[in-house]
C-alpha cells in the first residue's frame, strides 16, 4: 500500500512538473523587448535582424501580440539570453508567426526598439 | 541554525550581481601577451562579400532567399526584369543579369532572370546608398545579391565583363574568435563560432602576436567541422575543428592535454593562461555589447581552475535569483571546465571564444580549454566556462590522423546534449527511468494479485 502510494506521489510529482513547464516564459524570465536591426513581416513568420554573440537561435523568442481598435501591435522579447562570447554580428531569424484572426485585418506595428536598417521585399 | 543558515541566504542573493547593476570600470582583457610568446594562438577573421570585375571590387550583399553560391560569368543588362512581369531576360543565357530596383518584386526580377537562363542576379539600388533585399517565400535557385546605385552604374559600363562574387579578405583586423593551432593544418575552436558558416568566408591568422603587422601565415580555410552532437540551441559540446587549405610556417603546435592531467591540475587549483582579443570592458549580465573596436594584439589573463561543482554552485544561485533556475539548474556539464580569475573583475569577453587556455607545465603549454560561455563579462561570482578540449582529445585525433571521427560538416545534434553523446543519451535515460517506474507498479500490481 505505501509503496503504491509512493508510486502515484511520483507521477503526481512529475505532472506538476510539467505543468510548471507550460508556464508563460515571459512571466519565469526576465524577457525584454529585442533591439531589432530589420524586420520583415512575412505570411506565416517574422524575419528578424538581432545582435548575437554566437549562441542566438529562433526558439530563444517568444511573439506576443495585443490588439487595439487600429493596429495589432506585435511586440518580439528574447526568453533566454547569448551567453556565447563570439564577437557580436547582426544575425537573421525566421519565427514562424500565425497571424491571430484580429491582426489579419489591421495594420501591424511593431513595438520593439528597432535600429535604421530595413528589410524591404517590395521592389 | 535555521536561522542562521536562512541569514546567510540573504546576503549571498543581496551580494550576487543583479541583472543591470552598474559595474565598476575593470579591465577584462588581461595584459598583452609577449610577442612569439603563444605561437599556436590562432585569429578567426571574417571576409567580405565582393563583385569583382577585372581588378575592380563592390560591397554586395546576399538577398533573404538567394542560396549561398558564387559566380563566375559574362554580365548581361536586364532592364526589363525592373518593369515587367513574366518576361524573361533577353540574352542571359549562362549569364549574370544586371538588374535596377524598380517597380517589380525581387522574386520576380530574379524569375524573369532565371527563365532568360541567368545564372546570377545583382540587383542594384534605384537610389543612393545600401538596401538588403528579401525574396520574400520563394527560394531562388541562383545567387541573388543587392548593391548600391553607384555600382550598378558602373558595372552598367563593363557590361560582358566577366564577372565574379566571391568572398574577399578586405585586409580586415577585426577578429571574431580565437583558435589553437594543434598540428598539420588543423585548429581546435568553439563551435558556435563557426557553426554554419561557409569556410569560404572567414580566413584564419595562425600565430601572428599583431594581426594587422603579422601576416605570415593568413591562411584560407578548407573545411570546418562541428562535432557531431553540438547543439546550437543549448551550446553543448562545443567544439569544432578548422581545417587550413594550407600548414602554417615556422609554427610550433600546441599539445591536447589528457584528461588525468587536467584532472589533477583542477584538484591543485593550478593557474592556467587563457587568451584573446576579446573586447576589454565589462558588460552587466543583461547588456549589450559596447560597439568597440577589439584589440588586434593577443592578451592573455592568468586565472585559477575551479571544480565544476564549485562552478554550478555559483550559477544555480544566480540562475535562482533572477528566476531563470527553474528551467535551467547545473550549466557546467562534465565537458566544460570552469576557472575564476585571480585578479578580481578579469575574465573572457565577447570575441575571445574559441581561444585557447593553457595549462603551462614543465616550460611548456598544453591545450585544456576553448573560451566558450559566461554572464555578461568580468562578473564577480560568474566564472567563465570554456570547452574541455582534453575531454575530446581522443576525438580530435582521429580526425588529424584521417580516421572517422565523430566531427561532420555541419552534422549536429539539436539534443539536450547532456552527455558527451547527447541527444540519444538522454532519450536513454528517459527510457530507463519510464522502465523502472512501469516495472515497478507491475511487480506491486502482482504482489497484490497473489497475495
Amino acid at each position: 500500500m505505501h509503496k503504491s502510494l509512493f508510486i502515484y506521489g511520483l507521477f503526481l510529482l512529475n505532472l506538476s512538473a510539467c505543468a510548471t513547464a507550460s508556464v508563460d516564459p515571459l512571466k519565469q524570465l526576465d524577457a525584454h523587448p529585442e533591439t531589432l536591426y530589420g524586420v520583415t513581416l512575412r505570411d506565416t513568420a517574422i524575419e528578424l535582424k538581432v545582435i548575437s554573440t554566437g549562441c542566438t537561435n529562433a526558439s530563444d523568442f517568444t511573439i506576443r501580440s495585443r490588439i487595439t481598435s487600429q493596429q495589432c501591435e506585435v511586440s518580439i522579447y528574447r526568453i533566454k539570453p547569448d551567453r556565447c562570447k563570439r564577437a557580436p554580428y547582426i544575425k537573421k531569424l525566421a519565427l514562424p508567426w500565425n497571424k491571430t484572426r484580429e491582426c489579419q485585418h489591421r495594420n501591424i506595428r511593431i513595438l520593439n526598439p528597432t535600429h535604421l536598417e530595413s528589410i524591404s521585399h517590395s521592389s | 541554525m535555521r536561522t542562521v543558515n536562512f541569514v546567510l541566504v540573504l546576503i549571498s542573493l543581496f551580494l550576487m550581481p543583479k541583472p543591470g547593476m552598474a559595474l565598476q570600470p575593470r579591465i577584462v582583457g588581461g595584459t598583452e601577451s609577449s610577442v612569439d610568446a603563444r605561437p599556436y594562438s590562432a585569429a578567426i577573421l571574417a571576409k567580405s562579400l565582393a563583385i569583382k570585375v577585372g581588378t575592380e571590387t563592390y560591397d554586395a550583399f546576399y538577398m533573404s532567399g538567394s542560396p549561398i553560391k558564387s559566380f563566375d560569368a559574362s554580365l548581361q543588362n536586364c532592364s526589363n526584369a525592373e518593369f515587367i512581369t513574366s518576361t524573361p531576360c533577353t540574352d542571359s543565357q549562362g549569364k549574370v543579369c544586371l538588374i535596377e530596383r524598380g517597380t517589380t518584386y525581387f522574386y520576380e526580377k530574379v524569375q524573369n532572370c532565371e527563365a532568360g537562363g541567368g545564372v546570377g542576379a545583382i540587383i542594384y539600388n534605384n537610389v543612393d546608398g545600401v538596401y538588403f533585399g528579401t525574396l520574400g517565400n520563394i527560394t531562388a535557385d541562383i545567387p541573388v545579391v543587392s548593391t548600391t546605385n553607384s555600382t550598378g552604374l558602373a558595372l552598367l559600363n563593363q557590361l560582358s565583363s566577366n564577372v565574379q562574387l566571391s568572398y574577399i579578405n578586405n585586409n580586415s583586423n577585426q577578429s571574431f574568435c580565437g583558435a589553437s593551432y594543434i598540428g598539420g593544418q588543423w585548429l581546435v575552436t568553439a563551435a558556435h563560432c563557426v557553426y554554419d558558416t561557409d569556410p569560404s568566408a572567414i580566413f584564419v591568422n595562425v600565430g601572428g602576436h599583431d594581426l594587422v603587422t603579422n601576416t605570415d601565415n593568413v591562411i584560407d580555410v578548407d573545411r570546418i567541422l562541428v562535432y557531431q552532437n553540438y547543439d546550437a540551441i543549448q551550446d553543448y559540446n562545443d567544439i569544432a575543428l578548422i581545417k587550413l587549405v594550407r600548414k602554417p610556417t615556422g609554427i610550433v603546435p600546441i599539445k591536447i592535454a589528457d584528461e588525468l592531467t587536467l584532472e589533477d591540475a583542477i584538484s591543485a587549483g593550478s593557474t592556467v593562461v587563457e587568451m584573446g582579443r576579446g573586447y576589454q570592458q565589462p558588460v552587466a549580465p543583461d547588456g549589450q555589447p559596447a560597439a568597440v573596436p577589439s584589440p588586434t594584439v593577443l592578451y592573455e589573463l592568468n586565472v585559477q581552475l575551479i571544480t565544476n561543482d564549485k562552478c554550478n554552485t555559483l550559477y544555480n544561485k544566480y540562475l535562482q535569483s533572477t528566476s531563470q533556475g527553474d528551467s535551467e539548474t547545473d550549466p557546467v556539464k562534465p565537458y566544460m571546465l570552469c576557472a575564476e580569475p585571480i585578479t578580481p573583475n578579469t575574465g573572457a569577453c565577447f570575441g575571445d571564444s574559441g581561444g585557447a587556455m593553457v595549462l603551462p607545465q614543465n616550460g611548456e603549454d598544453y591545450l585544456i580549454g576553448a573560451t566558450s560561455w559566461g554572464i555578461g563579462c568580468a562578473v564577480s561570482g560568474l566564472e567563465d566556462v570554456y570547452t574541455r578540449v582534453s575531454y575530446y582529445k581522443d576525438d580530435i585525433e582521429q580526425v588529424t590522423s584521417g580516421a572517422s571521427s565523430v566531427f561532420g560538416p555541419n552534422s549536429t545534434t539539436q539534443g539536450n546534449g547532456n552527455s558527451k553523446h547527447g541527444f540519444l543519451g538522454a532519450i536513454g535515460y528517459w527510457c530507463m527511468i519510464l522502465f523502472a517506474v512501469i516495472a515497478v507498479m507491475r511487480f506491486s500490481c502482482n504482489k497484490k494479485r497473489y497475495a
